[in-house]
């Protein structure tokens, strides 16, 4: 689950996959996510990182704490989580896109036309 | 009244050798740190005297305020995995359990009993008939299982085949998160031990050269790749603890931060992981 | 004070030690008293039973620092209460075997009874005239039997417990001085002074020996006890000094 090498955040890594759990259904809302002991435990990381990860999801909305029960999923997550990431889209994907185009000199068709090829299916 | 182990100008000398040379550092805040050091650094050294196996030359330990020394009050807060075995040879797993549960009442037997059963540890064996991995297995276990508030691991895994070390970690992060209390892990295994530590304190020659936590201590450090020119240029004003050279590419890692808007083009920005920090700090520090 | 778990430590270790030695010196009683008992012409002593015991405690004495100390060192005990555990082990177990060899001796002295040829005595009688001792057969002359073997054995105890503290404490040159030189001056150098002052050293340990036993025995037995337990005290504050600043080797 978690990338050690590289550089991406673990804490960033730990939301991200209980978003990508939430997007995917395998935490419904209104259920409950494992806890940061669990997380921490089972991805071999100090117990305040997994809790950096998880409060950033409580400070987005996405999760919220059940005294004495745990965490668990907003209603309306899902939904929220994917607004988030269409925002995060052009910043993360397209930026990248654009500048290793670039690099190469492919044209702004070139690259367009090889976005249709990739929705009508060559996957 | 801090709740901290702290030592104060502590000075440790072997003959001519200065082992410990006027260290001052503190263990709190129910943290798990790391203590990181090269094989002789200092490591062994300093446990031992927090846990007056060894005594210092100068300098004092504070247990929660009171002195350390032949203060039992004091010890029995503390519960230390030595990589000398000083348990009697003939002594058995099950009573070697036993014995520590009545020096140290919190040890919790049923813990450690189900702990060597998830290692395979025979607890009928003789403390002399285990080989080198399960006598850390046997001391990793006593230690988890006693419970101490501050319990101080050195060379945890010193011998542990890859199935079993990471058994430990994750101990280690649940007792944690159970007990909130404060666990040193002494090592040289720098990588494996990276995520799990919350603080670092790093000792080489004998001397701290990094007190903090782990996060700052990533923050301080990056890395540059690019032409050897480009990277020079760069590296010129700042300090670099490292390079290496190939071909035409040059690679520095650069002590500090990076400024706001990166770095000149031509140049690729990395972040440097906490044993490459660590080997590019002791590697500088020796030339 | 963790004082408890120490004391429980020390004495669990030597439990089946103890056990097993007066299983073996019962075991060659009975022997000799069947012996004795078959054979006309046999007779058997032991006289003096408290000199076995005192060799079994020495010995036993002199094994009891290295392990224990890594184990207690282990469960964060300091030294202060090591040290403290281990007097209070010797006087446990000097006086479990003091009472033990009282025992001995009375049941002996049964055998005594049945088998002329058969003794069983204590060291008391050996040393001392019947006038300087309480009215045999009676409590005041066991329990001075008791004190006295108890006082035998904590003096040997903490000689044994002090050389094998000193013996950790040294370096090995320090090592190959001392078991040279120690051998050395007293069978050799104190003779060899002896000469030279013509009798000058048979002289000063012939007036010491008078102090502490006085002529003939007529100090009676209780400045022999007063004497062990000065030199137990000054044993225990020499292996205080010793211990106190002894590092843990590898």
């Amino acid at each position: 689950m978690i990338n050690f090498t590289g550089d991406r955040p673990i804490f960033l890594q730990v939301s991200e996959s209980i978003e990508d759990g939430i997007l995917s259904g395998v935490y419904p809302e209104e259920s409950q996510i494992p806890s940061t002991t669990e997380i921490a435990a089972s991805c071999r990381i100090n117990p305040a990182t997994a809790l950096k990860g998880i409060s950033l999801l409580v400070e987005e909305g996405i999760i919220y704490k059940k005294r004495g029960l745990g965490m668990f999923v907003v209603s309306g997550a899902k939904e929220k989580i994917r607004e988030k990431r269409k925002r995060e889209f052009y910043e993360k994907y397209v930026v990248q896109l654009i500048d290793e185009a670039k690099k190469l000199g492919f044209s702004e068709a070139e690259i367009t036309y090889l976005i249709r090829r990739g929705f009508e299916g060559e996957h | 009244m801090k709740v901290s182990i702290e030592l104060k100008n502590v000075v440790k000398r072997f003959g001519k050798v200065t082992a410990l040379d006027n260290v001052t550092v503190t263990f709190g805040g129910n943290k798990i740190y790391g203590l990181l050091g090269r094989n002789g650094a200092g490591k062994t050294t300093l446990l031992s005297i927090i846990t007056s196996r060894l005594f210092a030359d100068e300098g004092e330990v504070l247990v929660d305020g009171e002195p350390a020394r032949e203060n039992d009050r004091a010890m029995r807060k503390i519960y230390m995995m030595g990589e000398a075995t000083l348990y009697p040879e003939n002594m058995r797993v099950g009573d070697v359990f036993r014995w520590t549960r009545e020096f140290y009442p919190e040890f919790s037997l049923d813990y450690a009993f189900s702990l060597a059963d998830s290692f395979k540890l025979d607890c009928r064996k003789k403390v002399k008939s285990l080989s080198t991995g399960y006598t850390s297995i046997l001391k990793n276990i006593v230690a988890l299982s006693s419970n101490a508030e501050y319990t101080l691991l050195d060379e945890p895994v010193l011998g542990l085949d890859a199935n079993h070390r990471d058994m430990f970690y994750r101990l280690v992060i649940e007792k944690y998160a159970e007990r909130q209390n404060t666990i040193v892990l002494s090592t040289h295994l720098i990588e494996e031990v990276s995520e799990v530590i919350e603080d670092v304190v790093i000792i080489d020659g004998g001397k701290i050269i990094f007190d903090g936590s782990r996060a700052d201590l990533l923050a301080h450090g990056y890395s540059v790749l690019g032409s050897t020119e480009l990277v020079n240029r760069y590296a010129e004003g700042r300090t670099v603890i490292g390079s290496e050279s190939l071909g035409g590419m040059k690679k520095a890692y650069i002590w500090g931060k990076p400024e706001q808007d990166g770095v000149p083009d031509g140049l690729e920005l990395s972040s440097v992981d906490l044993q490459r920090l660590f080997i590019q700090l002791t590697n500088a520090r020796q030339n | 004070m963790y004082l408890k778990p120490v004391v429980k430590y020390r004495l669990c270790d030597y439990k089946r030690a103890i056990i097993t030695f007066y299983i073996i010196i019962i075991a060659i009683m009975i022997g000799f008293f069947s012996i004795t008992i078959s054979y006309d012409t046999a007779t058997a002593s032991f006289a003096g039973i408290e000199m076995i015991g005192m060799n079994f405690i020495f010995i036993v004495s002199l094994t009891s620092f290295k392990e224990p100390f890594r184990m207690l060192i282990q469960n964060g005990i300091s030294r202060k209460t090591i040290l403290l555990g281990q007097i209070i082990w010797t006087i446990c177990v000097s006086a479990i075997m003091s009472v033990v060899d009282k025992v001995i001796c009375l049941v002996g002295s049964i055998g005594s009874s049945i088998s002329g040829r058969f003794i069983v005595g204590s060291l008391l009688d050996q040393v001392y005239p019947s006038k300087f001792l309480p009215e045999p057969g009676r409590i005041p002359a066991h329990l001075m039997a008791i004190a006295f073997s108890f006082c035998l054995y904590t003096a040997v105890a903490a000689l044994g417990y002090f050389i094998t503290l000193l013996y950790y404490r040294m370096n090995t040159p320090m090592k190959v001085a001392v078991s040279i030189s120690v051998p050395c001056f007293l069978f050799i150098g104190l003779p060899l002074i002896d000469n030279m002052t013509n009798g000058g050293v048979s002289y000063f340990f012939d007036r010491v020996s008078q102090l502490i036993f006085g002529v003939d025995g007529s100090n009676g037995p209780l400045s022999v006890m007063a004497f062990a337990l000065v030199c137990s005290a000054l044993l225990c504050g020499l292996s205080w000094l010793l211990i106190k600043k002894a590092p843990v080797k590898n």
